[in-house]
């Protein structure tokens, strides 16, 4: 069922991936709750959701007021959190949220459409950024450039 | 002539002989009695005379007669002894002085010898350490040298070393945070293409 779906790029890290699980868990009991008194004749007014919610049923076409998909949704999420790969990123500043879109886009086209992304900061790395994924960190930093170039610098300021 | 001589030698001695009868005839008749009753009269007359003679007053001059020789010979035998005593204390010192004047000389001599010595080995050590000093500092002027240009090396590369990370640091402390993340985003995909098989290798092993 996992492979049928896809994140969104507004689901970026894994806190959203739990948030947007317990909230469709949330939904889900709320539609059935709504589907028994239903049949009372009461009628249950729907939770608002999260934008991500929003955005995780809509680029799957997935209808939200649907207990069945819903709860075919809350499965899959709880298949993603076993499965999502995170990837550890620090930079010198906070990103945006639309940097951060972009980002776990790229990651998802090119490395595995269940990349998450979690965020560190670290200023002393001044430009680029510090990728740790599983066993290996990959230092994509200005300062590893420049240390990288350090003969280059060298040659530059002494002759 | 002879003959008168004769006469009178032989007449001197018949008289002689005449005058020794006489004598012995008239001692003969001398009582024992009165022979020590004369002998005692002597005696005490003798004594009378010796008293008599020899007096205080006589006594008295002959103790200054002796008083006044003894003196004289006293202060002439002095005299002499002075005399004497001048003589050889003028000898002896005559003596100390020659005595001195050679030991003091021997003494200079040995001196000045083993001042000549002291000072031989003096200079001879002062040049053996003149010249040991001379090495020294020829050897310190050379150590110093190389160690001045080994630390004048070793601070050019440390420098030039140091340069560099300098320069970065500044770089990155300056530049800090203030290039945008959106102006990265090209740099960074740039670099995650750049590692994308490595990337993809870590999340197919990993885990």
């Amino acid at each position: 069922m996992a492979e049928n779906l896809y994140l969104p790029n507004e689901l970026i890290t894994r806190q959203d991936l739990r948030r947007v699980g317990r909230e469709a868990s949330a939904l889900l009991d709320v539609l059935q709750q709504a589907h028994v008194r239903a049949k009372q004749g009461v009628k249950t007014t729907m939770p608002r959701v999260s934008p991500i919610l929003e955005a995780l049923a809509a680029s799957n076409k997935i209808p939200l007021d649907n207990a069945q998909a819903v709860e075919g949704l809350v499965a899959n999420i709880e298949a993603w959190q076993e499965a999502a790969v995170t990837f550890n990123f620090s930079f010198a500043s906070s990103p945006s949220a639309a940097f951060l879109q972009k980002l776990v886009a790229w990651l998802r086209r090119e490395i595995t459409p269940l990349a998450v992304v979690q965020v560190g900061l670290r200023p002393s790395i001044a430009a680029g950024c510090i990728l740790k994924v599983n066993s290996k960190t990959f230092d994509l930093s200005l300062g590893r450039r420049l240390n990288e170039q350090k003969s280059k610098l060298q040659e530059v300021l002494f002759t | 002539m002879n003959i008168l001589w004769l006469v009178l030698i032989v007449g001197i001695l018949l008289s002689v002989a005449a005058a020794f009868a006489w004598l012995a005839t008239t001692l003969s008749k001398l009582k024992p009695k009165d022979k020590a009753k004369t002998l005692d009269d002597l005696t005490n007359v003798a004594d009378a005379d010796v008293e008599h003679i020899f007096n205080n007053e006589f006594r008295e001059e002959l103790r200054n007669r002796g008083r006044l020789h003894f003196e004289k010979i006293i202060s002439e035998n002095a005299m002499f002894l002075q005399q004497d005593l001048r003589l050889t204390t003028a000898q002896l010192n005559d003596f100390m002085k020659d005595e001195i004047k050679k030991t003091l000389k021997d003494e200079f001599a040995k001196y000045e010898q083993s001042f000549a010595t002291a000072k031989d080995i003096a200079l001879e050590s002062i040049q053996k350490t003149q010249s040991a000093v001379d090495q020294q500092r020829v050897a310190m002027e050379e150590q110093v040298r190389n160690e001045i240009a080994e630390e004048h090396t070793r601070a050019l590369k440390k420098f030039s070393d140091n340069m560099a990370e300098i320069v970065n640091h500044y770089i990155i402390a300056a530049v800090g945070t203030e290039i945008d993340l959106n102006d990265q985003l090209e740099f960074i995909l740039g670099y995650l293409e750049d590692n994308k098989q490595a990337i993809i290798d870590d999340v197919q092993n990993g885990a």
